[in-house]
């Protein structure tokens, strides 16, 4: 047989390789699920606040229908995001008015604000694959080799504003984004729950047996 | 290990469904993006009429005033414990009829005697 495990001997080089892709591929793993954990943390916490916009009008029975309540939840959960919102789109605004006055002053619209050469990307290191090879007869991969070291440069000034504003707005938006999903979702959730009418453990004989026995006893009181 | 096990298949659980909760966070983020400016423009229509976009709404306006009520009352009752005790509670099914007049104790006036005329014993008061 072709691939009878009998006659693939691995290399000493192949074995390495190998255990280091299963550490990166965990490694992998265990930051996206924290980085999932964290969201679904953070869309909870947000969604119990969905609770505290809603709670005295339901309480109040100030409202007393779903739509009602949909309509209203909306207007407040709508109010809410726009406070929360418009902080990081400011920032990003920012970093979108810097990167045009630099356009228009370098009269170059091709700029990338996170480019190696002259942009944002300039004061990390970087990696790329060589053509050289590496691991043993079986696996092999290509080298990977640094291909920046941290270092600034002059014409980057426009990179190192605007690739800052654009990441710290952007992930303060997906945070604040998430807020409103998870509202939005909690308050349909409620909605439905709130005026929910339920039978269960009801049974209208029962019923009918107590009402009787109340109408006996007011009888005698008379 | 049992623990281990269940964490290890919600860190699994949580790997998968990250891409889907990384596209509807960027959807939101989409419809975010409409709401943001359709509420830039009801602040702006809302600053021209006089009013603010955290001002309160009439849901809002109702339920404080319903809330106040509710606790003056608990202020009441827990100043003055006897009000509790009520003779004839509102939401008595004996006593919550639309006919029912309470008596009163403020006046009292003289009538003059009459022989009581005798009636059937089965006869209720």
């Amino acid at each position: 047989m072709l691939f009878n495990p009998i006659l693939i001997s691995l290399s000493e080089n192949d074995k390495r390789l190998i255990f280091a892709l299963l550490i990166v591929i965990i490694l992998v793993i265990v930051l996206v699920g924290y980085l999932s954990f964290l969201l679904v943390k953070l869309m909870k916490w947000q969604a119990r606040k969905a609770d505290t916009l809603i709670h005295d009008v339901v309480v109040t029975k100030v409202i007393t229908n779903k739509r009602h309540l949909i309509n209203y939840g909306r207007k407040k959960n709508w109010a809410l995001f726009f406070k929360q919102a418009y902080i990081p789109l400011i920032i990003i605004a920012v970093g979108v008015a810097v990167l045009l006055i630099r356009d228009a002053v370098y009269n170059d619209y091709s700029y990338n604000p996170f480019s190696v050469e002259n942009g944002f990307g300039s004061i990390f290191w970087t990696w790329k694959l060589s053509d050289e090879f590496i691991g043993g007869d079986l696996i092999k991969f290509n080298k990977i080799v640094v291909d920046n070291y941290p270092h600034f440069v002059a014409e980057g000034w426009a990179g190192y504003i605007v690739a800052p504003c654009f990441l710290v707005g952007g992930a303060w938006y997906l945070v604040v984004a998430a807020s409103l999903l998870a509202r939005t979702i909690k308050i349909q959730v409620r909605s439905r729950e709130v005026f929910e009418k339920s039978l269960d453990g009801y049974t209208q004989s029962e019923t009918n047996v107590n009402t009787q026995v109340n109408q006996n006893n007011v009888d005698n009181n008379v | 290990m049992a623990t281990f096990f269940k964490n290890f298949g919600k860190g699994l659980l949580y790997v998968v469904a990250f891409p889907f909760i990384i596209l509807a966070i960027v959807l939101a983020g989409v419809v975010g993006l409409f709401v943001f400016f359709f509420q830039l423009g009801k602040l702006v229509y809302l600053f021209f009429t006089g009013r603010s976009i955290n001002s309160d709404l009439e849901e809002d306006i109702a339920a404080k005033a319903k809330l106040q009520v509710m606790e003056h009352q608990q202020e009441e009752k827990t100043s003055n414990p006897q009000t509790e005790l009520s003779l004839y509670p509102s939401d008595s099914p004996i006593y919550n009829t639309s006919d029912y007049v309470s008596p009163t104790f403020g006046e009292e006036k003289e009538v003059e005697a009459e022989p009581i005329e005798e009636e059937d014993d089965n006869h209720v008061i």
